[in-house]
């Protein structure tokens, strides 16, 4: 409270900097793990797509409807 | 692969330039504060953060109400989305707020309503994350979600209207002061235009943020039912 007692703004920079950098610093820890997150997902969907696509081939009997099952959960749109 | 909306390639280049612009301003057009100095700079966007953290909560209940009533998957990924969002600037708010008070108040921390509740509220929205992730059953964890989104955001209104209620030394800025408030200033024109752009700005970062992370929901939900599908 000393600061009120003192001629002009008080020295208070270092905590300006420390604030924008804990806001900048959340931000972009939050944009990576979006980034990372969509990656893996991406990199899940392709392996249970190749994983289907076997099983479709290995079971030739069941192969219409599960692609045609598989064609419809893939082709949602966001 | 889906491709990315051309819409959201343009929201994102527009949230990039206006949170630069933000920045800008706070550091090079707002005025010093007379008394507290440059660390009165961090009120820009310690607001913006918190107004961004309980939009998000609102958003969160809103879409609980929906889902309640409409029962689409959809809806329960907006609600995870928003919480998600609203965690993350919440957070930002409290530690930029503790960064504020030390060379204003002498101190990290003070046990002040406003603090309280602001840190209550967050970890009542951290739970909700936790509590979901407990939850195998698709159907019954977004029931569960809707619900607790809808009676957390009682935490809300008593976080922004603790400041106004009680006796606190947090300052309120907009509107009247309280007497015992430490660390109040009067804005100035020059402030109260980078006050708003920031919260103009931070508003269009939110609903940037939302939509990429309903789309990460969505992949999500896609790869869910994918894998049981697989597993079947």
């Amino acid at each position: 409270m000393l600061f009120l007692l003192q001629e002009g703004p008080a020295e208070t920079l270092d905590f300006m900097i420390a604030g924008y950098v804990v806001i900048f610093s959340v931000m972009l820890i939050y944009l990576v793990s979006l980034i990372v997150r969509r990656r893996n997902l991406q990199r899940d969907l392709e392996i249970l797509k190749e994983i289907e696509a076997q099983e479709s081939a290995d079971a030739p009997e069941g192969s219409d409807r599960l692609n045609t099952a598989a064609t419809g959960l893939i082709g949602q749109q966001d | 692969m889906e491709s990315k909306p051309r819409l959201l390639s343009i929201l994102d280049v527009v949230t990039a330039l206006m949170l630069l612009a933000a920045t800008a301003l706070v550091f090079f057009y707002a005025p010093v504060e007379a008394v507290m100095g440059q660390v009165q700079k961090v009120f820009y966007f310690h607001v913006a953060s918190g107004w961004v953290g309980m939009l998000s909560f609102m958003t969160a209940a809103a879409a609980g109400i929906i889902y309640l009533m409409r029962g689409s998957s959809n809806w329960d990924i907006v609600g995870v989305a928003a919480v998600e969002i609203g965690i993350a600037f919440s957070f930002i708010n409290i530690v930029t707020g503790s960064i504020w008070a030390r060379p204003i108040w002498n101190t990290w921390w003070t046990w002040d309503p406003r603090l309280t509740t602001a840190t209550i509220m967050l970890l009542i929205y951290l739970a909700y994350l936790m509590l979901r992730s407990g939850i195998e059953d698709p159907n019954r964890r977004a029931r569960f979600g809707a619900v607790y989104a809808i009676v957390g955001f009682v935490s809300v209104p008593l976080t922004f209207f603790s400041a106004r209620l009680f006796r606190t030394i947090h300052p309120v800025v907009i509107g009247s002061n309280q007497p015992g408030a430490e660390g109040s200033f009067d804005m100035t024109p020059l402030m109260l235009q980078v006050f708003l752009f920031s919260l103009l700005t931070f508003t269009v970062v939110y609903a940037d943020l939302l939509w990429h992370r309903i789309r990460l929901g969505k992949l999500a939900e896609k790869v869910e039912q994918l894998k049981l599908k697989t597993m079947s």
